[in-house]
């Protein structure tokens, strides 16, 4: 035992004693961290947790404006829908019609080829009566004639009145197309507005959850901004003044230069800008 | 805070410079402990081996059979405790010079005693080996860690200053990273230091004992010179 324990100046027991030590520290360290853990999963305050949820009112937005584009185009699906089943509707009523002529014609002959074997019957009996009847028969033809012509007269608008009804569908439905990309033009400038105001707006400390400012915004087809007013307060005047230097700070939306000048009549001349902050802890 | 902080997390994630200082900081106090307990073996054997002799020199043995004891124990790769080295060396060069004859009784105290001034000095030597690495390490981990905790605080401030909305959370791990680097120094260096002092004291007094000795067989040697002059003769 002695022997062993001075060989090598008893370096090799030693460093097996040391690293026998230091592992057996960290094992104990390790045991009573786990132990710890479980006492901190208890204690574990539920506002920690509120703290992870974490709300982006930029992906908020948009989530709003795609629900309101998506109402907007139900709508318009809605509408075209109706016109279609009127559309349906009236060519319905003027089949009926149709078919109601046909068959009154139909009632007509019969009622022509009854009157001939009359005459038939007559001409044997008088043959004075013969040409006053050959005429009418002739007036009868020519009566069939025209009626034959009328037929065909109103198969004929009645074709027309389709193609235009068609023709009609086709322009519909490429001004909702155009409405659309319209949308989602409008949807993107949007995005670039509300991006470009979110990088310059500094809350003030006073801001909680649930104000709302809404501004209007005025501009020039640059994408100068002309005027900012606060149409509704959020009751808090530093939040309505910080959102106000936001916009006037951005300037210029540059991005709006290339922009349709029919749109941006429409939607950009003037528009309204909510701010809300929705991602504070308090 | 999802999850707690474990220890071992906040090693595995700390930057590349706490890492490193921590890893210094783990190898030095290993090394330090390696020593601690060498240390201690190497001092509790010189210990026993002067004790064992002591009583084995003053047990009225003759001097040249316990030099003979000692040679055959060399001889048998069995190390001979420090203060018999003493007395060896010693022996042997007053023995030597004696044998030559002629000599002057002085010139043969005096070689005696630098002989054995010199087995001093080496035992000294192989007492004190290592304990200046323990001082070192004493005194420098605690400076090492708090370097590391510096770092580790500084960049977590410095990750707090890219946050919009800075938290208690964020910084949190980084502090405490940090702080595991102090802790690991002062634990390199408590043990140091303490092993440090009372080893030196130790060494201290078995050199006092060892010079003791030395100075008690000189004084034999010189009654053994002076009794009997006539065997020089």
């Amino acid at each position: 035992m002695i022997r062993a324990v001075t060989a090598f100046n008893g370096y090799p027991v030693s460093v097996f004693f040391a690293v026998l030590l230091h592992g057996l520290i960290f094992g104990a360290l390790f045991y009573m961290q786990r132990a710890n853990t479980e006492v901190i999963d208890i204690v574990r305050p539920p506002v920690v947790k509120a703290l992870l949820v974490a709300e982006n009112p930029q992906a908020r937005n948009e989530e709003l404006q795609r629900q309101q584009a998506q109402r907007v185009a139900d709508q318009r699906r809605a509408e075209q829908r109706r016109q279609e089943q009127a559309r349906q509707e009236q060519q319905r009523r003027e089949e009926q019609q149709r078919r109601e002529a046909e068959q009154r014609a139909q009632a007509e002959q019969q009622r022509r080829t009854e009157a001939e074997r009359q005459q038939a019957e007559q001409r044997r009996q008088a043959q004075l009566q013969k040409e006053r009847q050959e005429q009418q028969q002739r007036e009868a033809q020519q009566r069939r004639q025209q009626e034959l012509a009328a037929q065909q007269e109103a198969a004929r608008q009645e074709q027309l009145r389709q193609e235009q009804a068609q023709r009609e569908a086709a322009a519909s439905a490429a001004a909702a197309e155009l409405a659309r990309t319209d949308a989602e033009l409008v949807t993107a400038y949007s995005a670039v507005i509300h991006d470009l105001v979110q990088q310059n707006w500094s809350r003030p400390p006073s801001a909680r959850n649930g104000m709302v400012a809404v501004l209007r915004i005025q501009m020039v087809p640059t994408g100068d901004i002309l005027n900012v007013e606060v149409v509704q307060s959020s009751g808090d005047y530093a939040f309505d003044r910080a959102a106000e230097t936001a916009v006037l700070k951005v300037r210029r939306f540059s991005e709006l230069q290339g922009m349709d000048i029919r749109l941006f009549e429409r939607n950009f001349r003037t528009f309204l800008l909510t701010f809300r902050p929705q991602d504070l802890l308090n | 805070m999802g999850e707690s902080l474990n220890v071992w997390e906040l090693i595995a994630g700390a930057t590349t410079a706490v890492q490193l200082v921590m890893l210094t900081l783990m190898s030095a106090s290993v090394t330090s402990w390696v020593m601690i307990i060498q240390r201690w073996m190497v001092l509790s054997g010189a210990e026993k081996s002067m004790f064992g002799f002591e009583k084995r020199f003053w047990s009225g043995m003759d001097l040249s059979q316990l030099f003979r004891e000692g040679s055959s124990q060399q001889k048998d790769n069995k190390p001979t405790g420090g203060m018999e080295n003493i007395f060896r060396a010693g022996f042997k060069e007053f023995m030597r010079l004696r044998q030559q004859g002629g000599i002057d009784s002085e010139v043969i105290m005096g070689g005696a005693q630098r002989a054995m001034r010199v087995a001093y000095s080496r035992e000294e030597e192989k007492l004190e080996k290592n304990l200046t690495f323990l001082a070192t390490v004493g005194s420098v981990t605690p400076y090492i860690g708090l370097f590391g905790t510096v770092i580790g605080i500084m960049n977590s401030f410095i990750s707090l200053a890219s946050q919009s909305q800075a938290s208690l959370q964020v910084v949190a791990p980084g502090i405490a990273e940090a702080l595991i680097a102090t802790a690991m120094g002062l634990f390199a260096a408590i043990p140091a230091v303490v092993a440090y002092n009372r080893y030196s004291s130790r060494v201290e007094s078995i050199t006092n004992n060892y010079s003791t000795f030395a100075e008690e067989f000189s004084s034999i040697l010189h009654r053994q010179l002076y009794s009997n002059p006539g065997k020089q003769a």
